[in-house]
């Protein structure tokens, strides 16, 4: 299979960009709200994968418009609008974000107790296990993510971009685009297989234990 | 042609199931899958998480989200100078004609000429425009020199605080930033991000002072400390003389030592409520 073509916008595309901004500058406020209409969904969706937190991620994308619509009269086309918002979006989510935790740092839920179980992964995988469904878990593993590897898997396994496209969101070769998104679904995939390790040790301890636990 | 004889990297089983390989390395990872169970049952796995990740849904953002985009917006478009929106209009001229030319000097003169009376009705408007921020909010703005509660720039005069049109922080960023890369990674005014002694984290923009329009009348603030609990401050009290500052047009200097009015409010973090 060879590389697909870029799905790079066509001048058409390209010729509507320029003329919402221009019309933006000249006070058309419809102009904006085309935009804001265009990519809300977007960058609230990318913003709660970044954040992994609704609340957090209705924040993260008012404040992305904010700064939009405080900037768009200086855009000058030379991307497309679109890569345009997603940069100054993640931008956003990484200043907030990073500013708040490390990477790494192991997230914790409401109570403050670690995500991350144990290394002995006998704290409570009942619960853990049973709490979330296939989609909770990739949810919850993606958070845990550091966020370089975060924004890659996000923009090409969410956002369908292609490399290059990634490469121009965030600013760097596409060879560390393709070394980001290698390393970020490696570890997604050892999360969750860990996670189904655990499921798997449940599911034979309640085989030995005939009774049924209550919640 | 070669296959490859070592087992495939993770970033080579990635870019393949993306076709972001070139035809003939693609070829080449194909036949090493063909002859290697183990990369195949890591070109598997791989494809398991890109499947499960490809299924998470698109969430809808709350309605409200839209509205309060529009208000916050509006709050700015309030305080937007004349000149930065004449500045807007320049840039999106073509200077290429000797009319638009001329004509853009004639503009630019126009805006020097608002610029100058700008200045002074917006130096005026600094002694009219006396806030007293609520005492409890005080301590957390002490390490400022400017903030922006919802939607209002206030900056720090001496003693005391004033409302200023366009946020100065901004003011003094305008038109240096030229070209895309430079609105796209701008940082915000540099008039926020700190840790206060009591861990409360105040942004620019954040929403931390939810609801409240006013800093001079009485209210509620809500906001979230660095741990994430819900904070709420009641009721503060108005600084003395200062009184419903938005009609007093004291024209005085700033209120001095400010003068800490009966009961003082405390924020009561939430986890210590019962």
């Amino acid at each position: 299979m060879a590389a697909t073509a870029t799905a790079q916008e066509g001048p058409a595309d390209h010729q509507r960009d320029l003329d919402l901004v221009q019309r933006h500058r000249y006070g058309d406020r419809e102009a904006f709200a085309e935009i804001y209409t265009d990519y809300e969904r977007t960058v609230y969706n990318l913003a709660l994968r970044m954040s992994g937190d609704p609340f957090d991620a209705a924040d993260l994308t008012q404040e992305v418009f904010l700064r939009v619509h405080r900037h768009l009269g200086k855009f000058k086309g030379r991307s497309s609008l679109k890569t345009w918002v997603f940069r100054v979006a993640l931008n956003h989510c990484r200043s907030r974000l990073g500013r708040r935790r490390e990477p790494d740092q192991p997230l914790v839920d409401d109570e403050g107790k670690p995500l991350r179980e144990p290394q002995d992964g006998r704290r409570d995988p009942e619960e853990r296990a049973l709490a979330g469904d296939a989609a909770r878990r990739v949810e919850r593993a993606l958070a845990r993510l550091p966020l370089s590897f975060r924004e890659a898997v996000v923009l090409r396994d969410l956002e369908e971009m292609t490399y290059q496209e990634i490469a121009e969101v965030l600013k760097v070769r596409i060879g560390t685009v393709r070394s980001r998104i290698a390393r970020g679904r490696e570890r997604l995939r050892e999360a969750l297989e860990e996670d189904l390790r655990a499921e798997a040790r449940l599911l034979q301890g309640r085989e030995e234990t005939p009774m049924e636990r209550t919640p | 042609m070669s296959t490859y004889a070592a087992h495939l990297s993770e970033e080579l089983l990635s870019a393949y199931l993306d076709g972001e390989l070139k035809e003939t390395k693609a070829e080449r990872v194909e036949q090493h899958l063909e002859a290697c169970s183990g990369c195949r049952a890591r070109m598997d796995g791989l494809r398991r998480v890109v499947h499960s990740l490809a299924r998470l849904e698109r969430a809808a953002p709350p309605p409200i989200l839209a509205q309060r985009v529009e208000r916050r917006i509006a709050l700015e478009g309030r305080d937007a100078s004349l000149v930065e929106r004449l500045e807007n209009r320049l840039q999106g001229l073509r200077l290429d004609s000797p009319l638009v030319a001329t004509f853009a000097v004639v503009l630019a003169l126009g805006v020097i000429i608002y610029a100058f009376s700008h200045q002074v009705a917006h130096h005026r408007g600094d002694v009219s425009l006396q806030v007293a921020p609520p005492e409890a909010v005080e301590g957390l703005m002490a390490e400022f020199e400017a903030v922006e509660i919802d939607g209002r720039h206030l900056a720090r005069r001496g003693e005391a605080w004033v409302e200023t049109g366009l946020g100065e922080a901004e003011a003094g960023q305008a038109g240096a930033e030229t070209t895309d890369d430079a609105a796209a990674t701008a940082t915000e005014p540099e008039i926020i991000a700190y840790d206060s002694p009591r861990g409360v984290a105040l942004r620019t923009e954040h929403p931390w002072v939810e609801e409240l329009l006013t800093l001079t009348g009485a209210g509620a603030v809500e906001f979230r400390d660095a741990g994430g609990a819900a904070v709420r401050v009641e009721r503060w009290p108005t600084t003395d003389g200062a009184g419903g500052a938005d009609g007093a047009e004291a024209g005085g200097a700033p209120a001095e030592g400010k003068t800490a009015p009966a009961p003082a409010p405390t924020p009561a973090p939430a986890d210590d409520e019962p």
